[in-house]
């Protein structure tokens, strides 16, 4: 699918405020919804383990969050060089960017209080992986809510068929990689668990 | 002597530092605050003021409609879509290692557990 998108978002036609830069829009769109999925699957598999403390959950939100801060990444680098031509800045503390930029803050939080708060931090962690579910909603109305010059919510399902397919096959494709990069991550999770139980046993 | 000559230098370091910043503040200000070279009735030599970028909706454009770009649009699509390449890339290759890695720890803690058990 990934070697298909290119050929079908050069297909697409330019936009006709900002022509040529507009299609950075296909991989910047599917990148920020990939994250906003990410950061809604890691508050949810924290508030589990909260409530629960099934390992299965924690291991979910881990790996979610590491989803979420690389997904989240993509957007930070594909908004800024869209931007610059579009609206003449590479960066504006708008709503929508300032709160995205909050919640990709907010799971880096959380990966380094995994990697640096030691015994018991996954706890904490999973509040802070909550915390930051509940700005999702908030990131993606802050468009609406406060205007300013980023684009608003309307403008994806308004889309024309031949602005649409491109952006929804690219969509598919990110979310289909975000499910594979999702149980790759996990996997890994798992893995590490069990070496922690293996050490544990040998020194036992 | 030794104690007043630090403490000049640090007066001396601290005054250009404070002129540098109040240098950089005031310059881009006093760039604007210069008169036009052209009278305000005529357009801009160098740009033309382009159209907002739309907000409420995407339209594409029409045969003909667009105008030669300002900025080069196509280093900044490449840019991105190179970087959302090879950051993908990159973050499986991580992944694959960082994998590969505790597995074969696993593999060998697990060979010490069982030749540790009778």
């Amino acid at each position: 699918m990934f070697g298909m998108a290119p050929f079908l978002i050069d297909s697409a036609p330019y936009e006709s405020t900002m022509g040529l830069v507009y299609k950075i829009f296909y991989f910047h769109f599917p990148s920020a919804m990939t994250m906003l999925v990410s950061a809604l699957t890691c508050g949810v598999a924290s508030a589990i383990f909260l409530f629960s403390r099934r390992p299965g959950a924690d291991r979910v939100a881990v790996a979610a969050a590491e989803l979420s801060v690389v997904f989240g990444l993509l957007v930070f680098v594909t908004g800024p060089l869209w931007a610059r031509k579009a609206w003449g800045t590479w960066w504006i503390w708008d709503p929508r960017i300032t709160s995205t930029f909050i919640m990709w803050m907010v799971f880096n939080a959380y990966l380094l209080l995994r990697r640096f708060g030691g015994a018991g931090s996954e706890v904490l962690a999973a509040a802070v992986g909550f915390f930051g579910m509940a700005l999702v909603p908030f990131v993606y109305w802050s468009v609406n809510l406060w205007r300013t010059i980023h684009p608003l919510t309307s403008v994806v399902p308004t889309l024309p068929v031949n602005m649409g397919i491109p952006l929804y096959f690219c969509w598919t494709a990110f979310t289909i990689l975000f499910v594979a990069l999702m149980l790759i991550r996990v996997r890994l999770e798992h893995a590490r668990t069990r070496l922690e139980e293996a050490y544990l046993a040998v020194d036992d | 002597m030794l104690l007043m000559t630090r403490t000049v230098r640090r007066v001396v370091l601290a005054a250009l530092v404070v002129s540098a910043l109040f240098v950089a503040d005031v310059a881009p200000a006093a760039q604007g605050a210069q008169p036009p070279t052209a009278p305000a009735s005529e357009p801009p030599i160098t740009q033309a003021p382009l159209p907002p970028a739309a907000q409420d909706g995407f339209v594409p454009v029409r045969p003909g409609e667009l105008e030669q770009e300002q900025l080069p649009a196509a280093p900044l699509v490449f840019v991105a879509y190179s970087v959302v390449w090879l950051a993908l890339v990159g973050y499986v290759f991580v992944l694959w290692r960082r994998i590969t890695i505790v597995e074969r720890e696993l593999k060998d803690v697990s060979a010490k557990l069982s030749a540790r058990r009778p």
